[in-house]
């Protein structure tokens, strides 16, 4: 606490003072650890809101040419030069990525258009967006659910997969190890016979 | 010599629209041959206040724009293109990373803004900017602080605040229980989770005679969403959403609130901190962006989000009269420093230096 008052600042004393006394913590979790955020947790399936994205999606392009400027007073021409020959370099480079980046957004808007017209052939969907029902809103509600169930489950899977793969990795390292050990016990045995056998020979 | 203001959007009852319908009136009482022109103009604003942008034509070399800059948008680059003397006032852009979990577009369009604003910075002749942050902000974007006029404060017609308030809001609300009250749009910068999280506290452990009252318009549906989720799975029954409400109902919320507790994180100005003090509401505020500023040493600054901490704080403002008495006249003498006279004259005093 800032506060250039002296009785204020000692309020703040007393109040961290009887904190520590009463040993008093905060049991009230954080709101990134209570509510899936950006999902709007209340919110009803809003075909609008997914139009719009889309249109923002096929109206806008990343493009590799930009306005190229400075801010420094008195330099300005040297250093926007120097940027063109820059940009000019790294060309092979840039164009393909940010048409790369262009063709992954008309696939994303693609498929958004696919939800799109998946979402209004189903009439009870659609009635939904404009008539958000509250028994609507719970079915929406199961299906976050499950498609969240679904995330985890895959995400699961795919940390089993990893781990599997670990496992394996490690039970080969492990067969070849011991593939070595009794190719060595072998070689050991075979000496072993030997000797006896030059033991005998000098007795 | 004509003064025009140009904005991109003239909202109804925001702090941007407000202060430029205020300029308009102070730039015509000192005698300026003024104009606001703007992209859009909300259907609620006279028709008389502004004139559409397609409008502005004939501006001369000596003419000065006043543009106000908050969001970035295609009409900013135009400011480049106008033949006149060109002020930017900068109200200050939400970072961007903010927005981005609910909306790509818009946090797009306010980097688009961030890097106007840089770009603008050998455009124009000066800036005013509407706090000491605005103004560190513009400097860090390449603009000359010789150049930076900060603005002591927004024009807030306070004889507004004395029209009468809802009777049935203050009917609802003035009932013994410790009214807790937050004024800001609904965006994540304004981090009104940081207020629940603080009420839900306080409300499990010092007082359950209490509520939280959220008032501000919806940016982002689905922040309000969460938000109201968040509520319900702390178990704060009384967190109240009123959403925008009329001037009547907000008059009459201030008029009933018991703290005003403000966690915001980026704020260019904060005008409901402006009308806390005015309707003396004790201030409990994060210490972040032009908070400081604003609140120029009176109210509680914290520098914690800590609920334990700010819920004792709330306690020791609603019980200690002492304390309570102590901050609001804090408030009351900052209140001073911040009155339309004082900015209408601060501003012209500062237009006949450049002029």
């Amino acid at each position: 606490m800032e506060n250039n008052i002296v009785d204020v600042q000692k309020i703040m004393e007393e109040i961290k003072a009887e904190i520590a006394a009463k040993g008093l913590a905060n049991d009230i979790p954080a709101f990134e650890d209570t509510v899936s955020l950006g999902c709007g947790s209340n919110a009803s399936v809003d075909l609008s809101a997914l139009k719009r994205e889309l249109a923002y999606l096929r109206q806008h392009e990343v493009h590799y040419y930009r306005d190229i400027t400075s801010y420094h007073p008195w330099l300005t021409p040297i250093v926007r030069f120097v940027k063109r020959v820059i940009r000019k370099l790294c060309k092979f480079l840039g164009e393909p990525m940010v048409e790369e980046v262009n063709e992954y957004h008309r696939h994303v808007a693609k498929t958004i258009e696919h939800i799109i017209k998946a979402l209004e052939q189903q009439p009870n969907l659609t009635a939904m967006s404009e008539d958000p029902l509250e028994n609507r809103v719970l079915e929406a509600r199961k299906y976050k659910q499950l498609a969240e169930q679904y995330a985890t489950q895959c995400f699961r899977t795919e940390k089993l997969l990893e781990s599997y793969n670990t496992l394996k990795s490690s039970v080969a390292s492990s067969e070849d190890k011991a593939k070595v050990l009794a190719l060595n016990i072998e070689r050991l045995e075979l000496q072993l016979e030997i000797l006896k056998l030059q033991v005998e020979k000098d007795k | 010599m004509r003064i025009v203001q140009a904005l991109s959007t003239l909202a109804f009852g925001d702090a941007i629209g407000n202060h430029a319908v205020g300029l308009k009136k102070v730039l015509q009482r000192g005698g300026y041959h003024t104009e606001i022109y703007a992209e859009g103009i909300d259907h609620r604003i006279p028709k008389e206040t502004a004139k559409s942008i397609r409008q502005l034509r004939g501006l001369k070399k000596s003419d000065i724009i006043i543009y106000h800059m908050s969001f970035g948008c295609p009409l900013n680059w135009r400011l480049r293109e106008w033949k006149c003397r060109k002020i930017l006032m900068y109200h200050n852009i939400t970072p961007p990373e903010f927005t981005r979990q609910y909306s790509v577009s818009f946090s797009n369009d306010l980097q688009m803004g961030l890097e106007q604003t840089a770009q603008l910075a050998h455009s124009v002749e000066r800036s005013i900017a509407m706090s000491e942050f605005n103004k560190r902000d513009l400097i860090q974007m390449g603009y000359h602080a010789e150049q930076i006029w900060a603005m002591p404060g927004y024009l807030i017609p306070f004889e507004d605040y004395e029209k009468e308030p809802d009777s049935e809001t203050l009917r609802q609300y003035d009932d013994g229980w410790v009214n807790i009250l937050f004024v800001g749009r609904f965006a994540p910068n304004k981090k009104q989770e940081d207020v629940i999280r603080t009420f839900a506290y306080y409300k499990k452990h010092i007082n359950s005679r209490s509520r939280l009252i959220l008032v501000g318009s919806v940016v982002f549906p689905e922040y309000v969403d969460d938000l109201q989720a968040y509520a319900d799975k702390m178990g704060a029954p009384n967190v109240i959403f009123p959403g925008h409400v009329s001037f009547a109902q907000l008059i009459a919320l201030y008029r009933s609130a018991s703290v005003f507790l403000c966690m915001s994180e980026h704020e260019g100005f904060c005008v409901p901190l402006v009308e806390a003090m005015y309707f003396d509401v004790p201030i409990i505020a994060y210490c972040a962006a032009a908070i400081p500023d604003t609140l120029g040493g009176c109210g509680v600054l914290t520098e914690s989000k800590d609920p334990v901490l700010l819920s004792m704080w709330i306690d020791q403002i609603i019980n200690n009269p002492l304390l309570r008495a102590h901050i609001l006249a804090g408030q009351r003498a900052r209140l001073k420093q911040l009155t339309p006279e004082i900015v209408e004259n601060s501003f012209l005093q500062y237009l006949q230096q450049i002029i």
